[in-house]
């Protein structure tokens, strides 16, 4: 039975499909109790409309029954007679439940008791219905055709009256037979064809089956519409596909108001057009049959219960009939039969049809159904196409020019559709948000809490497997935050907390990742909680607690022991099952975070692949093999050259350490986890600590024939680092996952396979298991060792210390380069007085610090480095002849002992003096038309201003930077004052408010990262004060995230600038002093 | 008289069959990706064709010594019906043979049946034994190799 399945399959498609929406909706309606949203009732009207309608052919009694007695309770409200009050709604709500559970299985949907829902809504719609209302219903309206003729349909007032006056009524009839065989147009998708241009007002189907399940039958069969619409005539035959003699135009009549001369869209011949009752149809005579069949569909269905399960369309009558009786018990008969058909309220208020298909949120024209099987197959067969074209890729590596102008079209393409593909399985994450509001209302419902919800980025799309495996964990963190996250109203109220509690559910992209992030304003969790039950179940020994930081303590509640054993109210905190969500978001490549403060709520964070199946990774070599490791847990590389291979790792702790600016780092040596597989044991990690013992001796002893650098990569697990030594590195590619074979899933150092551009398999590593392995305790060491030093010093600057003459140290802080290059002098070249070298095809202009600065010459050597700057549109870079290190260190620039221009001060690093370069201004003063630009339009003249032409008119140019590091206080002071503007300067956002009230600014540019207050609160109290509260303000920060862009924002900064790139934050400051405008 | 076909390979000079019905192809490749921690059974994950394929080393399956893999090792692969892809290692190949159902012995009467437990480990592996004209046969079962790795 083809025909069945296809009828009833894509029916259940379309009604899940308007389910999916419907229960947000009913929210919404909610919570516009007074006033609702017209198009909203119209668009939930309408859904349950269609399914009711579809189900009518495919003999889905109770789909039907359930979704009548909705659609009457919705056209009430649609009629303005009910409001959307919680009541109405609850039941509603029930109603699409259960609605949904019957489509879900729809083969046994008419076995399902609905007589519950279906009473509670009947009771419903007997209570509210105004007796005006009820003699409306009860009060049949004569159709006429345009001759004064029946046509076949009765309707009531009510529904006549709710037709907008501008809507034209006609009956189509169909030929359902004729219709598949021709056009292949399904049942379904003529209601659905119908309902996007106008309203189905009553439908009747001449049919001696019962249902259409079983196929659509050879002889034709007739399917009659009293059709509600704003289209034309001639429209409506090209619309509905029939010819002039299968529409006819119903006229009105009084009761239901003269229809609008201005609407003139009827045409007046269309009168003379043939009425319906000189048009014979196959096998049908118009009026009175319609009633007859209704008549004998009734009696059969009273005579045999057994025929239930077959019932079409008409059986809506039994239930109608039954709210009937409830409403007027005393009815006859005859008005009965009115009753049906008078209640099926279509009732249309105003609503425009073209809004039709945005409502449903289906653009039917542009869209095609695929199943998700051949999807999955699509996806597998590009996976291998990407690594055919990887493999191809190589083999072209001498190949002539032709061939690998095809080669490169073949990648390109290949990449291409693998994108698109990829796209196909994307589904936006709003398929599971949507869920959320219903369980956030029905917990707090059910534990007397106010608790509200906001959705951001529910269009954010993700692949279809990631989106179902994180329902379960999405739901569980939400439950989380409800039951244990929001306090009661009194409890909240005593905290001075508004008495709705506030979720807030947000997605968004982040460079190939999905972020998504759950916070609350919740009690947030209380770290010495976590702590005392951490100790109490022995998970952690006091001395390990006292070691841990309170975002690891919070990490706690992560671990697999830590919930199961006691509940929610003794623990008065969080971790019902949080390792099961750990798990599972883990399970997809995910990495979980949290943040909470003590009565101000908590965050958690999440942040997955886009998708499984293609992912980047950092190809690295052990022994002869090569290993995959995802670029998620990758931070970065490091190489050690020459006797620090032997000295710089250091034993602590019977650990092998590393001192990474200042962090430790557990070292692990993969080749040893490769050779055991057995965890290790401590005396394991022993033997390895005297194994590398022996070979740095052995180095000492004769360093010829030892290894000359080693390689290591800095891996994450949640919050913490380690690091990995590996033998080499290869690179980074986009590889095809394959999961592990099931034999071998008990292996917990890998986390699956792929096939390399050569064919040969790979192994990806799963790096969280090679921690347990290798029993790396992550984070806390080492982040205990930074803490002490650096807590009491928050001006902390990563420098490149180097070398140019003999004499001089130089600095430059690392934010300001982009990278270095090591350069031979052999191939710098001259033209005139300027040297250029050639780096990746691209001349590079040579600045040299003694041509621009008071200082020694450079000692020459044939290998030098070549400084290239960030932020510099141009390629420059600036020669150094020895890179010294690179260290953190504070930093407090002297600018008093020596100064010149181009350099921003001085500092004592290591004992020396040490000059910091102003990079800019160096490259300004040889080149100083590249920045002539802003110069111009700032002084009219290229180059630094005049003092005298900025004394004038100070006030105009005042500017309140805010900024915690002393470093960057002067950086961009410096910057700014070479830009003629007076600067003052604040510590922190407290301070800077200070200064607000003292002072008057043209502008604001505020850290974000502060002590004491930061730059999201200043600028908060800022734009909520009473003083220069419309201040241009600039968020110049070294925070660089969509999220932060967007808070930033949020909280009212005017723009957002990443520390620091020059040109581009003085362009801003001068658009926003609003000079560069009025003079450029 | 029922028939059944055996495809016949080499381990330690013996001759070993799995039914014809179970194999998908004999193969050429020997490069295999070790995969460290795993039972020392698996010889390690092989590509053939885009497919990954688990490969087990037969002659520590069956408890002979480990032995240099040489010209004459092929693959046997096994359909993706019988497990999840994968393979084994055999010293050489043989013949495909015609064996009369009555001509094997000692093989279980009920094929379904799993064998009994405390028997030796190859046992197992075992589905019986017939005498050919070269030899003794011993038919091995395919779908029980992969559950008797790392039991040693």
């Amino acid at each position: 039975m083809e025909a069945e399945r296809e009828f009833v399959d894509q029916f259940v498609m379309e009604a899940r499909e308007h389910l999916d929406t419907i229960e947000d909706d009913f929210l919404k309606l909610e919570n516009q109790r007074d006033n609702p949203d017209q198009t909203l009732v119209d668009k939930v009207f309408r859904a349950i409309h269609s399914i009711k309608g579809a189900s009518g052919f495919l003999g889905l009694t109770k789909i039907g029954n359930l979704a009548h007695v909705m659609e009457t309770l919705l056209s009430m409200m649609r009629a303005g007679e009910v409001q959307p009050e919680s009541e109405f709604i609850d039941a509603l709500l029930a109603g699409a439940d259960i609605l949904g559970a019957m489509v879900d299985d729809v083969e046994h949907s008419n076995e399902t008791d609905i007589t519950k829902i279906h009473d509670r809504l009947a009771t419903l719609l007997a209570r509210v219905i105004s007796p005006k209302v009820k003699h409306e219903m009860n009060t049949p309206v004569k159709l006429s055709g345009s001759e004064g003729d029946y046509i076949g349909f009765d309707i009531n007032e009510f529904t006549l009256k709710n037709i907008p006056p501008n809507m034209s009524l006609y009956v189509l009839k169909y030929d359902l037979t004729e219709l598949s065989k021709k056009e292949h147009k399904s049942p379904v998708a003529l209601i659905r064809d119908l309902l996007s241009t106008g309203e189905i007002i009553d439908a009747k189907l001449d049919i001696p089956f019962n249902d259409l399940r079983s196929g659509l039958p050879q002889a034709p069969l007739v399917y009659e519409v009293l059709y509600a619409t704003f289209l034309l005539p001639d429209d409506i035959q090209e619309i509905a596909g029939l010819p002039e003699d299968r529409v006819s135009y119903v006229e009105r009549g009084d009761s239901a108001g003269v229809i609008p001369i201005s609407s003139g869209f009827r045409v007046p011949s269309f009168n003379l057009r043939t009425p319906v009752s000189e048009t014979p149809l196959p096998e049908q005579s118009p009026h009175p049959q319609a009633v007859v069949i209704n008549r004998e569909k009734r009696s059969e269905r009273r005579g045999e219960k057994a025929e239930e399960g077959r019932e079409r369309t008409g059986d809506k009558e039994e239930k109608t009939e039954k709210r009937a009786d409830d409403n007027q018990p005393a009815t006859t008969e005859d008005s009965r039969q009115l009753a049906t058909d008078t209640e099926k309220p279509q009732v249309l208020p105003d609503v425009e049809p073209e809004q039709e298909p945005h409502d449903t949120g289906v653009d039917l024209s542009s869209s095609v159904r695929i199943h998700v099987d051949i999807l999955d197959k699509l996806m597998m067969l590009v996976g291998e196409l990407v690594l055919v074209r990887n493999q191809q890729i190589l083999s072209m590596e001498n190949a002539d020019p032709v061939s690998q102008f095809i080669a490169q079209r073949l990648d390109a393409v290949t990449t291409e559709l693998q994108e698109t593909v990829m796209r196909t399985r994307m589904q936006s994450i709003g398929k599971i948000f949507r869920k959320f509001p219903r369980i956030i209302r029905t917990l707090g419902k059910a534990h007397g809490k106010y608790i509200r919800i906001t959705l951001n980025g529910s269009k954010v799309e993700l692949d279809k497997t990631i989106l179902e495996s994180l329902t379960d964990p999405l739901t569980h963190l939400i439950r989380n935050s409800c039951d244990h996250g929001i306090e009661s109203p009194e409890e909240r109220t005593r905290a001075g907390k508004p008495e709705t509690g506030h979720i807030t559910l947000g997605a968004w992209h982040e460079a190939g990742h999905i972020n998504i992030e759950i916070r609350d304003d919740g009690r947030g969790i209380n770290p010495d909680i976590i702590r005392q039950k951490a100790l109490e179940k022995r998970l952690k020994t006091v001395t390990e607690l006292n070691r841990m930081s309170d975002n690891e303590i919070l990490r706690l509640i992560l671990l697999p022991g830590f919930s199961t054993a006691d509940k929610v109210s003794e623990l008065s905190g969080r971790g019902v099952g949080m390792d099961v969500v750990k798990t599972g978001i883990e399970k997809l490549g995910g990495i979980i975070d949290l943040e909470s403060a003590v009565g101000e709520g908590t965050g958690i964070h999440l942040r997955l692949p886009l998708t499984l199946a293609i992912i980047p990774c950092l190809i690295v070599i052990s022994g002869e093999d090569r290993y995959a490791i995802p670029q998620v847990n990758l931070v970065e590389l490091v190489c050690l050259y020459d006797e620090d291979v032997h000295t710089k790792i250091e034993i602590a702790d019977n650990q092998e350490v590393y001192r990474l600016r200042d962090r430790l780092l557990h070292m692990v040596r993969f080749s040893e986890v490769l050779a055991r597989p057995a965890p290790f044991a401590t005396e394991v990690v022993s033997e390895i600590i005297e194994k590398s013992r022996t070979s740095a001796s052995a180095f000492r002893a004769g360093p010829e024939d030892q290894e000359a650098s080693l390689n290591f990569a800095v891996l994450k697990v949640g919050t913490g680092r380690f690091g990995l030594i590996i033998d080499h590195v290869l690179g980074t590619e986009e590889i095809v996952v394959k999961p592990m074979h099931p034999a071998l899933k008990s292996l917990n150092i890998y986390s699956g396979a792929t096939v390399m551009g050569d064919g040969k398999v790979a192994l990806i590593l799963d790096i969280e298991g090679i921690a347990a392995h290798a029993g790396v305790i992550t984070g806390t060491r080492a982040d205990e060792l930074h803490t002490d030093t650096v807590e009491n010093d928050d001006d902390l600057q990563t420098v490149l210390l180097f070398k140019y003459g003999e004499k001089e140290h130089f600095a430059m802080t690392l934010p300001l380069i982009r990278r270095i290059e090591r350069i031979s002098t052999f191939h710098i070249e001259e033209i005139g007085e300027k040297e250029f070298i050639t780096i990746n095809n691209i001349s590079t202009r040579i600045l040299r610090l003694d041509q621009v600065l008071d200082v020694s010459t450079g000692t020459e050597r044939d290998g030098m480095f070549l400084i290239l700057p960030r932020y510099i549109r141009r390629p420059v870079g600036l020669l150094a002849s020895r890179l010294v290190d690179i260290e953190e260190t504070s930093v407090q620039l002297n600018t008093e002992s020596y100064m010149e221009d181009g350099i921003m001060g001085t500092s004592v690093i290591r004992g020396h003096i040490t000059l910091f370069i102003d990079i800019y201004r160096l490259i300004e003063k040889v080149e100083p038309e590249w920045f002539a630009d802003r110069r111009m339009g700032l002084f009219g003249m290229p180059g630094p201003p005049d003092k005298e032409l900025l004394a004038h008119n100070e006030s105009e140019k005042r500017v309140l930077l805010v900024e915690d590091a002393s470093f960057f206080r002067q950086l961009i002071k410096s910057y700014l004052e070479a830009d003629g503007y007076e600067v003052i300067t604040a510590e922190n956002g407290k301070i800077g408010l200070e200064r607000i009230n003292e002072t008057s600014f043209k502008l604001v540019v505020s850290d974000i990262e502060m002590p004491v207050m930061d730059g999201w609160n200043f600028v908060k109290h800022l734009r909520g004060g009473k003083r220069q509260q419309n201040i241009p303000t600039v968020a110049l920060t070294a925070l660089d995230s969509e999220n932060d862009r967007e808070k930033a924002k949020r909280c009212g900064f005017d723009r957002y600038e990443v520390k620091i790139d020059r040109e581009r934050f003085l362009t801003t400051v001068a658009e926003l002093m609003g000079r560069m405008k009025s003079e450029v | 008289m029922p028939k059944r076909q055996f495809c016949t390979f080499q381990i330690a000079e013996r001759l070993f069959g799995v039914d014809i019905l179970d194999v998908k192809e004999i193969n050429l490749e020997a490069k295999f990706t070790p995969v460290f921690h795993a039972p020392k059974e698996v010889e390690g994950y092989v590509n053939i064709r885009g497919q990954i394929y688990l490969i087990l080393n037969l002659r520590l399956l069956l408890g002979f010594e480990k032995k240099a893999v040489d010209e004459a090792s092929r693959l046997v692969l096994f359909k993706p019906q019988v497990e999840e892809p994968f393979g084994v290692l055999v010293d050489r190949i043989g013949d495909v043979v015609d064996v009369d159902v009555t001509q094997i012995e000692d093989h279980n009467k009920d094929d379904q049946r799993p064998s009994k437990d405390g028997k030796r480990k190859s046992a197992e592996l075992w589905d019986g034994v017939c005498k050919l004209e070269e030899g003794l046969l011993v038919v091995l079962n395919s779908r029980n190799m992969l559950k008797s790795i790392g039991k040693t």
